[in-house]
C-alpha cells in the first residue's frame, strides 16, 4: 500500500495506542482485583457517612446482614444495598433487646450510642418531611443513597486517577514518544508496512474485553440454551506485536545516546526544542492511552475501513479486505 | 521533522480528545426475578397508574401512550406503554388508564416486560426496594411493560402492528449501537447489579432470517404458553448484509406477530418492527455456567417483535386503523 502514507501512519499510531491501552487496562484490572479497590472506596464512603466512628463502622460490617454479602469471612463487600445498610444500622442503634424498627429505641439509641456529629445528622435525616419517606428506614435509605452517589463519583475519579498513573508509568517506562513513533512510521516504509499488517490482523480479531458477549448460542434449534463465553486472551500481545512495539519505541538508552551526540552538534536552543518535543510526545501518548483499548480498537477499525475503501485502483485486494466483516454474535 | 509533518501530527490531536460522554444507570435485579422471567415474553401483575399522557403520541413520534406508575410484581420505577394507542381497539384500555390515573388503584396488567437503559437515574435502582409514586409521566426508569397486551381485563393484542406514519430506526444504526454497548455486571448470591450507559433506539425496523427452530416460551401466570422464541440472523433494511448472528426474537402469544411466525416456514425471511430488551436468559446462563463476581461484557439483548411487515417478501398485515379522539 503506497497510496496513503498519512492514513497508514494514523493506523500505526492507533495500533500502538491500542497495544499500550491493553497493557494499561490489564495492569489496572489486576491491581483493582488484588487490592479490592471498589470495596475500599465503599468502606471509605460508609466511614464518612458514620462520622468516621471506627467502632460503629466495625459493628456495621460485622453485622450478619452485611457480613453475609461477602464470600470470605472478614472480607468487605464491594456493593451494599441501602435496605441492608439501614436495617443493620437501626439494629445496632436500637440495641439487642429492641426490634430494629422500634422508633423510640432508635431515637434513644441515637442520643446515647452515637457521636455528636452523627447524632445531629441522623436527627436531621429522621426529621425529613418528604412525603415519600414514610418510615425511619426509608429516610435512612434515602440518606445512604445520597451518600453512595458521592461514593460513586469518588470511585470514578479514583479509577480515572489510576488509569492516568498507569498510563504515565507505562509511557515513561517504555519511553513511548508519539513524536518519535510518528517520525518512524512516516520515514520508514518497511516498519510502516509491517505495523499496518499487524494492525490489520488485530482489527480483524475480537474486540477488547469490554465487548465480549456473556454467552453464545451453539444450538440454533434451542434458543433457550446458550454457552457462557470465557474471557479471551486477546488482551495479550503477540510476539510480532511486541517486536513491532519495540521497533517503534525509542528506549531511554537510545535517548541518552542521542542526547549525548546532539549535545556536541546542536545549539542549546535546538537541544531545548528537542527535549520539549520529546516531552510533548510523551504527554500525548499518556493522554491517548487513558482513552482505553475499546476506543482505539474502534478508531483503528475506522481507519482500516477508510483504507480498504480508498485503495489504489491497481492494488490487488487482499483476502482480509475483500471479505465482508464478520458479523457479531450476541 | 518538517512543518508539514507537524501539521499532520496536529491534525490527529482532536481524535485523542474525544472521550465518550454518556450518563449511565445502575440496576440491581433479584436473581429470582431473572430466573422467573428469563424465558417469558410477558409479565402479569397489578399496576398503579400515577401519571399518564393525556393522549397518544402522534404516529410520527411512535404512537404510544405512556403511563408511569408502580407494580409490586416489578418492584422498580416503571412505565407501561400502549402501542398504537390511538387505534380503535385500544380505546377502552386508554380510557381505563385515564380513569385510574392518580387514584392508587392496583389494576391487572399484562404485557412484554422490558428492561432497557433508556431513561437513567443518577441513583441506583434496586428491585423490590420501596418505589415512590412517579412524579410525572416519564420518571427515571429502566423497566417498562411495553407493549401492554391487557389492562383492566381488556386485552389489546391487536395493538402490536405497524405504526402508521412512523419511521422506525434503521437496522444498521440501531444494531451497530447495541453491539457496542458494554455493561458492568456484578453477580452476587441473590442479586445481579448491572451498570450500563444510556441507550435509546426503541423501535427498529430490520430484516431477520430465522436461523433455527422456534421454541415455546415458559407459561405465563394464567398457565398459558407465553409466546415463542427463535434465533435469527439480523440483516440491514435491504436484507443484503448480516449485521448480527443469533439474536433471540420474542413473539408474544396471541398477537399478530405470533400468528405471522406460525405461518412462516423454517429459514423464512421476515421484515420486522422490534423493541430491544435485556436478555435475562443470557445472564441466567452465564451464572449457571459459573459466572460470579464482577465482569465488563457486552450488554446482552434480545428483540421483542411488535410487528411483522412481510414474510419472504409478501406483506402480512395492514396498518391498524386510527380515529381521532378528544381528551379532556
Amino acid at each position: 500500500m503506497f497510496g496513503f502514507p498519512i492514513l497508514e501512519v494514523a493506523i500505526g499510531l492507533s495500533f500502538v495506542y491500542l497495544l499500550l491501552a491493553l497493557i494499561c487496562s490489564t495492569v489496572n484490572e489486576t491491581i483493582a482485583g488484588i487490592t479490592g479497590r471498589r470495596a475500599d472506596v465503599l468502606e471509605k464512603g460508609i466511614s464518612s457517612l458514620l462520622g468516621d466512628d471506627p467502632d460503629l463502622k466495625k459493628k456495621l460490617f460485622d453485622h450478619p446482614l452485611i457480613a453475609s454479602l461477602t464470600e470470605k469471612p472478614g472480607a468487605k463487600p464491594s456493593y451494599l444495598p441501602a435496605s441492608k445498610f439501614a436495617l443493620a444500622l437501626m439494629d445496632i442503634v436500637t440495641g439487642d433487646k429492641n426490634p430494629a424498627n422500634d422508633a423510640q429505641a432508635l431515637q434513644q439509641g441515637i442520643r446515647t450510642i452515637l457521636k455528636p456529629a452523627l447524632q445531629t445528622t441522623l436527627k436531621a435525616v429522621l426529621a425529613d418531611s418528604n412525603i415519600h419517606l414514610k418510615t425511619d428506614q426509608q429516610k435512612i435509605e434515602a440518606w445512604y443513597d445520597e451518600g453512595m452517589d458521592r461514593v460513586s463519583g469518588w470511585y470514578k475519579r479514583h479509577t480515572h486517577m489510576w488509569i492516568w498513573i498507569l498510563a504515565a508509568v507505562i509511557t515513561l517506562g517504555l519511553d513511548a514518544d508519539s513524536v518519535h513513533i510518528f517520525r518512524t512510521l512516516w520515514t520508514n516504509q518497511a516498519v510502516r508496512t509491517a505495523v499496518v499488517e499487524s494492525a490489520n490482523r488485530r482489527s480483524q480479531g475480537e474486540r477488547p474485553d469490554s465487548l465480549l458477549p456473556l454467552v453464545v448460542h451453539t444450538q440454533p434449534n434451542d434458543p433457550k440454551a446458550s454457552v457462557p463465553v470465557a474471557p479471551h486472551n486477546n488482551d495479550v500481545l503477540t510476539d510480532t506485536e511486541r517486536s513491532e512495539l519495540s521497533d517503534l519505541l525509542v528506549g531511554w538508552k537510545d535517548v541518552a545516546t542521542e542526547w549525548e551526540r546532539d549535545s556536541k552538534t546542536k545549539t542549546t536552543g535546538q537541544l531545548v526544542g528537542s527535549l520539549l518535543l520529546h516531552l510533548l510526545g510523551l504527554i500525548f501518548t499518556m493522554a491517548a492511552v487513558t482513552l482505553g483499548a475499546p476506543f482505539w480498537f474502534d478508531t483503528l477499525n475506522r481507519f482500516m475501513n477508510i483504507r480498504s475503501s480508498g485503495r489504489a485502483p491497481d492494488e490487488a485486494r487482499d483476502k482480509s479486505s475483500s471479505a465482508p466483516a464478520a458479523p457479531a454474535t450476541t | 521533522m518538517n512543518s508539514r509533518r507537524i501539521k499532520w501530527f496536529c491534525a490527529l490531536l482532536p481524535l485523542l480528545l474525544l472521550a465518550p460522554l454518556a450518563s449511565s444507570q445502575t440496576l440491581v435485579l433479584q436473581r429470582t426475578f431473572i430466573e422467573q422471567y428469563k424465558d417469558r415474553a410477558t409479565i402479569d401483575g397489578k399496576f398503579i397508574v400515577d401519571h399518564a399522557h393525556k393522549r397518544a403520541n402522534p404516529g410520527k413520534k411512535d404512537g404510544d401512550l405512556h403511563a408511569a406508575g408502580r407494580s409490586n410484581e416489578v418492584g422498580l420505577p416503571m412505565v407501561a406503554e400502549v402501542m398504537n394507542a390511538a387505534g380503535d381497539s385500544q380505546v377502552d384500555v386508554v380510557d381505563a388508564i385515564h380513569a385510574n390515573e392518580g387514584k392508587g388503584n392496583a389494576t391487572p396488567i399484562s404485557g412484554a416486560w422490558r428492561i432497557w437503559f433508556e431513561h437513567p437515574s443518577k441513583l441506583p435502582q434496586i428491585q423490590f426496594h420501596d418505589v415512590p409514586p412517579a412524579a410525572n409521566t416519564n420518571p427515571a426508569h429502566c423497566f417498562e411493560i411495553h407493549p401492554i397486551t391487557m389492562y383492566a381485563g381488556k386485552p389489546i393484542p391487536d395493538s402490536l402492528r405497524e405504526i402508521p406514519d412512523f419511521t422506525p430506526k434503521d437496522a444498521e444504526s440501531a444494531f451497530g449501537r447495541y453491539e457496542k454497548l458494554s455493561a458492568n455486571l456484578e453477580i452476587g448470591d441473590q442479586t445481579v447489579t448491572i451498570t450500563s450507559k444510556m441507550v435509546g433506539f426503541n423501535y427498529v425496523g430490520f430484516v431477520a432470517q430465522l436461523a433455527g427452530k422456534r421454541e415455546s416460551l415458559d407459561k405465563n401466570d394464567a398457565g398459558a404458553i407465553d409466546g415463542e422464541v427463535v434465533l435469527a440472523n439480523v440483516m440491514d433494511n435491504e436484507g443484503d448484509t448480516v449485521l448480527v448472528n443469533d439474536v433471540r426474537l420474542i413473539f408474544i402469544a396471541g398477537t399478530p406477530p405470533a400468528e405471522a411466525l406460525a405461518n412462516a416456514g423454517d429459514g423464512a425471511t421476515l421484515e420486522l418492527l422490534g423493541i430491544p430488551r435485556l436478555d435475562l436468559n443470557a445472564i441466567s446462563a452465564f451464572i449457571a455456567g459459573g459466572g460470579s463476581g464482577s465482569y465488563v461484557r457486552k450488554l446482552p439483548y434480545e428483540m421483542i417483535v411488535v410487528a411483522v411487515k412481510r414474510v419472504d417478501g409478501a406483506p402480512v398485515q395492514p396498518a391498524t386503523s386510527t380515529r381521532k379522539r378528544s381528551h379532556s
